[in-house]
């Protein structure tokens, strides 16, 4: 049996903090995720559709070859696509909410290879919990 | 709220509610894209809500009924969930609905 919340939901990990505690802009998380992915091991492409007020603004970020970059357009290409609310992102950027328990709240869309999806999670995992749903 | 139509590519059904786990997940195509998203029919939490009535299992029998049409046969489905949600609302297997 692994730990839980009082609710009942699993403990899902959570980033490490990519906001530098709360200095970074938007841009800048997708900045630092992107560096911090740069031994991960793996490439991948992320693509980010974040809602500011009631427009959506996209983001991009790229791990190949470990090598990292990050740009404020779409990315045709992308593994995984991520749909929230900037407010949520601030949250999970700066590692006090999990994108699991975004996606479990009706906060964030997913789409994608979500197993690579997962792979980015563990991998940039500040606190212990489960990387996968189920 | 926001419309995606596509074709369904996988149902997952859950009962492990003592793990938070007693969920129904389902993986939608949607029509011109090459990725499949993920969408929440169900996620109870069992010690945080009262379980499900009788009345919510046909509902879910119903949907889940939708979703398997859509995955078998190839029929195109329409759910209804917030913009950045991925709880759905409404299921729609068809067309010709709209307005409704």
């Amino acid at each position: 049996m692994e730990s839980s919340l009082p609710t009942g939901r699993p403990v899902f990990a959570r980033f490490k903090d990519l906001t530098d505690g709360g200095a970074a802009d938007l841009p800048a998380t997708f900045r630092t995720m992107a560096s911090l992915l740069e031994d991960a091991g793996f490439d991948v492409v992320i693509e980010f559709h974040i809602r500011r007020g009631k427009a959506f603004h996209t983001y991009s970020l790229r791990v190949e070859s470990a090598k990292s970059s990050s740009a404020a357009e779409p990315a045709a290409d992308a593994h995984v696509t991520i749909l929230t609310a900037e407010e949520t992102w601030a949250e999970i950027a700066a590692g006090r909410l999990s994108p699991l328990d975004a996606f479990g709240d009706g906060q964030l869309r997913l789409r994608g290879d979500l197993v690579l999806g997962s792979r980015v999670l563990k991998h940039l995992a500040g606190t212990p919990g489960r990387v996968e749903i189920c | 709220m926001a419309d995606t139509t596509g074709v369904v590519t996988y149902i997952k059904i859950n009962k492990q509610a003592g793990e938070g786990s007693d969920l129904c997940f389902f993986g939608l195509r949607p029509q011109g894209s090459t990725q499949v998203e993920l969408f929440i029919l169900w996620w109870a939490l069992s010690s945080a809500q009262p379980p499900p009535t009788a009345a919510d299992w046909v509902l879910r029998n119903v949907c889940i009924g939708m979703l398997r049409d859509s995955f078998l046969r190839g029929l195109p489905i329409t759910v209804a969930t917030d913009d950045v949600s991925a709880i759905v609302t409404k299921v729609q297997l068809g067309s010709g609905a709209s307005g409704i």
